[in-house]
């Protein structure tokens, strides 16, 4: 009997480590995957604006063409840590120039670097996961073009047990998703749909997080505690912010709330990187922002 | 009548600086100072976005006000032992000198709208441009959300 309850043990524990195996195993798509894609470096431009790459990857206070030097360093402090933002310039030895188009995809997509090693989600890979392969190999061809800076990356100071990098492939099969949130939009919200979703990540911090740091998508948007200091992040659904769709396009523009108060913190540099898109896509991000399920606090 | 509230804040700051008490906390000074702001503002927003018509006076009248709500004394508003990120941040003691910097071109941004704000549409305009800057670029590195 207990010979056999010994055995049920033995069997029920490897299949849980075939499973974590499984589970955790970091994936990569292979060239094939884009194979065919012609890279278009000015709509690169475009993503990289609208997904705020500069925002992380230059260095704290850039500004003018600073920005575009993108050698990492700034710190993000978190309850896991601090992460620091790698260096993503071209520089062949301590930025990504020599990281082929499918490295880029692994790495925004995946969550998983040239070296197969799991990604922290500090890079927002939930949102870029549900960007099309086309504006991955544009962005990577605009990255390209960017001034290359020589400074070694920062190693990440996380603690234990977030430093085991393998369990991360847990925290993806949990929480990786690669449709978008809110699957019914009007036609006319769709564009803005992407930029929301898949490029300006507006869901990293407008989202309230589970204690595994997982999006709560249930109340998308729906506002959270501030990931980096006091303070919330506001609830942006129709449930509380009621602003005109031109009250928004303008705030994008400008950065003025119809108050004309003016945006702070991190929010000051989302709208730089938004102002820089056409007001037709400013209007459709506002249209999203109106057709999100209502969050009531 | 438009005046009652700068004057009052104005007055305020005064009071502060000469070593009176009053029972307004930096934090409602500072709310109040940033409100009596976003009032001129509005005004001229309002004819920057095309929402309202442009007026020369009532131009010329907010921008006069509003330089001078900038360029008041700011620091008995800022004392570092009320700097909690609520909403104003701590960074804001051990980068002082970039503070001030900041605060000053609010100052001149202003300075140079009321020059122009009674000129015509388009001068207010350009220079509305540059007081929003100056605005967002301290609410970027010393205000924390709400």
């Amino acid at each position: 009997m207990l010979r056999r309850a010994i055995l049920v043990l033995l069997v029920l524990g490897l299949i849980g480590l075939a499973a974590f195996w499984v589970i955790t195993r970091p994936t990569q798509l292979t060239p094939d995957a884009i194979a065919g894609l012609t890279p278009d470096p000015v709509r690169g431009e475009y993503v990289f604006r609208a997904a705020g790459c500069a925002s992380c990857h230059a260095a704290k206070d850039a500004t003018g063409a600073d920005l575009l030097k993108l050698g990492g360093g700034k710190a993000f402090p978190s309850e896991f840590g601090t992460f620091y933002a790698p260096n993503i310039s071209p520089d062949p030895v301590h930025g990504i120039g020599n990281w082929t188009a499918i490295d880029l995809v692994n790495a925004l997509q995946n969550g998983v670097g040239p070296d197969g090693t799991h990604l922290y989600p500090a890079l927002p890979y939930g949102a870029y996961a549900k960007m099309t392969l086309q504006d991955v190999v544009s962005l990577r061809a605009y990255l390209a073009t960017l001034p290359a800076v020589d400074t070694p990356s920062k190693p990440q100071d996380v603690s234990f047990p977030f430093s085991i990098r393998r369990a991360l492939g847990g925290w993806k099969f949990l929480f990786l998703q690669r449709d978008f949130v809110i699957q019914d939009v009007p036609p006319e919200a769709e564009t803005g749909r992407y930029i929301a979703e898949a490029l300006a990540h507006c869901g990293e911090c407008h989202t309230a997080r589970n204690a595994l740091g997982g999006l709560k998508t249930g109340q998308w948007l729906g506002g959270a505690p501030n990931p980096t200091g006091k303070g919330t992040i506001p609830n942006i659904t129709p449930g509380k912010l009621d602003w005109s769709e031109a009250d928004l396009v303008t705030f994008f523009q400008s950065g003025f709330t119809p108050e004309f108060d003016t945006a702070g913190g991190t929010m000051a540099e989302v709208v730089e990187n938004l102002s820089t898109l056409p007001e037709a896509d400013l209007v459709s991000l506002a249209r999203y922002l109106k057709s999100v399920p209502a969050v009531t606090d | 009548m438009r005046l009652t509230k700068t004057t009052m804040i104005a007055a305020m700051i005064g009071a502060i600086t000469a070593g009176a008490t009053l029972a307004e906390t930096p934090h409602e000074m500072r709310s109040a100072m940033m409100k009596a702001q976003g009032k001129q503002l509005g005004i001229l927003g309002a004819m920057v976005q095309g929402k309202a018509p442009y007026d020369a006076a009532a131009a010329s009248a907010a921008a006069t006000e509003l330089d001078k709500l900038a360029n008041a004394d700011w620091m008995p508003a800022f004392p570092a032992d009320s700097l909690d990120g609520k909403r104003a941040m701590p960074e804001i003691a051990s980068n002082m000198d970039d503070f001030m910097a900041k605060y000053e071109a609010l100052g001149a941004a202003t300075t140079a709208l009321v020059a122009v704000a009674g000129t015509d549409l388009d001068a207010l305009k350009a220079a509305f441009g540059p007081v929003g800057a100056a605005c967002g670029a301290c609410h970027k590195s010393y205000r924390a959300p709400e």
